[in-house]
């Protein structure tokens, strides 16, 4: 009863909070651009060396062209292999990747066993789920398991990191690697594929139908027990540190490093920045004049300093 | 003094000096530069200017803030940071930069990936006070515990103490970076360490009124009061390129003519005025090629219009934006079709990327490089060319504001190609380029010893990387051309050249594109560039 009702609370805290976070950088105003190249949706041809439309005699009249496939070429390498660390800081790719791979395989491994808990375990396609569901447990609970204790090392000894590793760092780590311990204890005990209550897979399916048949009566394993709670209590904590990266990457990447939309006349994007353009700010030093009365467009278009003495 | 295993907490400590470069540190150049007795000899700051100023971040100062004489002073420059801080976080305040700044803020992992993607750290010998990082995490320590209050915020995100200290090195910390944003680019996350000098510079500069000099109270402030940062008029601008006209035309043989305020003309060219004072032959260059071409082109006399220069860009917004305003305001009196920014990397990104959000209805003129203009007439037929009078080793610098972070990488590719025989790339090129050391408005700054570093450092990995692309002849009997069609970038190229002699010992010179293509014109005098008049 009681953990059934703790995964409620964690996921609905997890969910509330990536949201929250989310719909907070989703809200501010429109900004400046930042683009920075290669910007992938430019299409195959000119990601390949960073080139952009400004490159068009022009640019203005000719249709804009965004590659969606180009930008998955991009966006795929990085999710999946960590292309950005292995080309710019090798020595840490290895610990980098096997620690968020494991993480993937960890939560594909929970979307399996949710699908085979509602496609019935015992039905032949629950059972190739569970099989694939008990692979992605182990390999991702050992990959990330080792992904962390590297990470660990580096944090704790490696010269270049170790100036800014901060208590916080070393907590997130072992928080996480307690998730892949438990895990793979859990493992370690009982039979990884079996289905039904015999096999941790088919523990996991029982408390996940009882989870959405509101049924707390499954018995279940202590060390599932201990692999579950762990688990939910890093979902409740991760949202409000710096890994809700997982989901606010969106913006540094598709609203910033990417975001190269031109402003055009009579646009959405025209309106939201004349709305911020008609913000008050309050800057303080002489020679902006704000008074907290003035606009920016007040400020930036009246006549300074040319009453000034040279 | 530290060189090494600086501590992040030692920003705020009341030691003697910070950090030091040691010029035995510095990383190798090739020969004949490798002698580090041959290095020169950085000037000394001098006892009763370390005395007034604050001197304690490392071997030089850029801006020179004073030191606080009382208690309370120390409190008030305190005060007024973290009261900047907090605007930083204000849609009010800062909607141009918001969101980039919280999510640079809350998702660094510390993993230091971006570190050696700097030129100024490796060039220094990997010194810590000079990491891309170093100044991010004091900056988002601070703003964790000092702005947002956040409880445990020594735990999760590490502990710094703020004191008048702490920000007048920041201050001093804030100019030695580039904003080149080669770190941002290798950021797994999108973190940008860029963004956060930038952002730094803001708070100084819109809520303290503290900037480098060069910059503000020379830089934007002078153009907007008298027209350029130069200092050149509306009536000394137009006679300046009267006389370039009257020289250009002696020189090529043929009838070069500029023009101003034509309406309705198509394009409005605006170069850095810096060109007029220290390259004439660019300007010069532009107008034989535009006028060979037959397109309708004009300068405008406006003040603030003839001068594309946006310094604003490194560390204001206000600023920033009222010189595009100016800039726009100016073309859409005239009714032009466009406005082509010349041979100037910042202007490029100041007035068309970044203002392209400051700048709506009908001050929203269209925007271009001259670089897609100058391809259209290199490629168009209208001119002839004879690519053997540039049959010399060419290579090209890629200004940071106009490749990394505009995308504008071919255009000039395929001039150079198609008239420079011997043309070659630097390693790397391109977007991952190495920013000329002179970014965010180093070139123009020499306060001091300033000059040192921003060449022995920050300038070295772009003179190795010269030096390296023409490492088939490296000796001084072969001519050699170094193409850089950014004003700010060529200061910078001129500024070490001279420093390190390389005329002499290598026979290197710089120069801009439009002169590369003028000089493989037909139809003008042979001998367009010079090695004899440079310098």
């Amino acid at each position: 009863m009681i953990l059934n009702i703790a995964t409620y609370l964690s996921m609905l805290i997890f969910l509330i909070t990536v949201l929250y976070r989310f719909l907070r950088i989703a809200n501010t105003p429109a900004h400046l651009r930042w683009d920075l190249y290669p910007v992938p949706h430019e299409g195959f041809k000119k990601a390949k060396y960073g080139g952009s439309y400004y490159e068009e005699l022009d640019w203005w009249t000719k249709p804009r062209h965004v590659s969606k496939a180009s930008e998955l070429s991009a966006m795929i390498p990085e999710i999946i292999l960590l292309k950005g660390v292995w080309e710019s800081n090798k020595s840490l790719w290895f610990w980098s990747w096997a620690f968020h791979f494991g993480l993937y395989l960890a939560i594909f491994m929970a979307v399996l066993v949710i699908a085979s808990a509602i496609a019935g375990p015992v039905t032949a396609f629950g059972a190739v789920l569970t099989k694939i569901a008990g692979f992605s447990a182990i390999i991702g609970y050992l990959l990330g398991g080792i992904g962390c204790v590297g990470m660990l090392f580096k944090r704790l000894f490696d010269s270049k990191l170790k100036p800014y590793t901060t208590p916080g760092s070393i907590f997130n780590l072992i928080f996480i690697l307690a998730i892949f311990v438990t895990g793979l204890k859990a493992i370690s005990e009982i039979n990884l594929f079996t289905t039904g209550q015999s096999g941790l897979i088919g523990q996991l399916q029982i408390f996940v139908s009882g989870l959405t048949g509101f049924d707390s009566t499954a018995e279940i394993n202590r060390s599932v027990i201990w692999h579950i709670g762990v688990t939910l209590a890093f979902m409740v904590y991760m949202p409000f540190t710096h890994m809700a990266h997982f989901v606010l990457k969106w913006f540094t990447y598709h609203s910033i490093r990417w975001n190269d939309e031109p402003n055009k006349a009579g646009s959405k994007l025209e309106e939201d920045i004349t709305k911020s353009l008609n913000f008050k700010p309050t800057w303080a030093a002489d020679h902006i004049r704000a008074d907290g009365k003035k606009t920016w467009v007040d400020i930036a278009t009246e006549e300074v300093f040319k009453d000034e003495k040279k | 003094m530290k060189k090494n295993k600086l501590k992040i907490k030692d920003i705020s400590k009341n030691s003697e000096q910070l950090a030091h470069v040691d010029l035995q540190d510095l990383t190798p150049l090739p020969p004949p530069y490798d002698k580090i007795e041959d290095e020169p000899v950085w000037k000394e700051l001098k006892p009763e200017y370390k005395e007034e100023f604050e001197c304690t971040l490392d071997d030089t100062v850029a801006v020179g803030v004073p030191k606080p004489k009382t208690p309370e002073e120390e409190k008030v420059l305190v005060d007024k940071f973290v009261s900047g801080l907090e605007k930083l976080f204000q849609k009010e305040n800062n909607w141009t930069f918001l969101q980039q700044l919280m999510l640079t803020l809350d998702h660094c992992a510390k993993c230091q990936t971006c570190v050696d993607a700097c030129p100024v750290y490796e060039a220094s010998g990997n010194n810590d006070l000079y990491r891309p990082t170093y100044r991010s995490e004091i900056w988002r320590r601070i703003v964790k515990k000092y702005v947002q209050k956040k409880p445990l915020a020594s735990f999760t995100d590490g502990d710094i103490d703020l004191n008048w200290r702490t920000v007048a090195r920041l201050i001093e910390l804030s100019y030695r970076c580039t904003i080149c944003r080669r770190c941002a680019q290798t950021c797994p996350i999108g973190v940008d360490n860029a963004l956060v000098t930038h952002e730094l510079r803001k708070v100084f500069s819109q809520e303290m009124g503290i900037a480098a000099k060069e910059i503000h109270e020379k830089g934007s402030v002078l153009q907007l009061k008298v027209g350029s940062s130069t200092g050149m008029n509306s009536e000394v601008v137009k006679d300046n390129i009267e006389f370039i006209d009257e020289d250009m035309s002696d020189i090529t043989g043929l009838e070069v003519k500029s023009h101003w305020d034509v309406e309705g003309a198509d394009v409005l060219l605006i170069h850095n005025a810096g060109e007029i004072i220290a390259w004439p032959e660019n300007p010069g260059a532009f107008a034989i090629i535009l006028e060979a071409a037959g397109i309708s082109w004009t300068l405008s006399s406006e003040a603030v219009a003839y001068d594309g220069i946006n310094y604003g860009l490194w560390y204001d917004d206000v600023q920033l934006a009222r010189v595009a305003i100016k800039h726009a305001q100016a073309a859409k009196k005239l009714g032009v079709k466009k406005i082509v920014v010349g041979e100037c990397g910042h202007a490029h990104k100041a007035l068309t990327v970044i203002a392209d959000r400051v700048l709506t209805g009908e001050l929203n003129v269209p925007r271009e490089s001259a670089m897609t203009l100058l391809e259209d007439i290199v490629f168009s037929g209208k001119i002839k060319f004879d690519p053997s009078r540039n049959n010399f080793p060419v290579t090209l610098h890629d200004p940071c504001n106009m490749v990394r972070l505009m995308g504008i990488v071919e255009p000039q590719r395929r001039i150079l190609r198609y008239l420079c025989p011997q043309f070659r790339e630097m390693t790397p090129h391109g977007v991952h380029n190495y920013c000329c050391g002179g970014g965010s408005g180093f070139a123009i700054m020499s306060p001091n010893n300033f000059q040192n570093w921003r060449i022995a450092v920050s300038g070295r990995k772009k003179f190795k990387q010269t030096l390296d692309a023409f490492s088939d002849c490296p000796g001084p009997e072969t001519k050699k051309y170094l193409c850089a069609p950014c004003s700010n970038c060529k200061g910078q190229i001129r500024d070490i050249f001279q420093y390190y002699d390389a005329k002499e010992k290598s026979n290197l010179i710089y120069g801009g594109l439009v002169e590369l293509i003028v000089n493989a014109m037909v139809d003008v005098k042979e001998g367009f560039i010079s090695w004899e008049d440079t310098f």
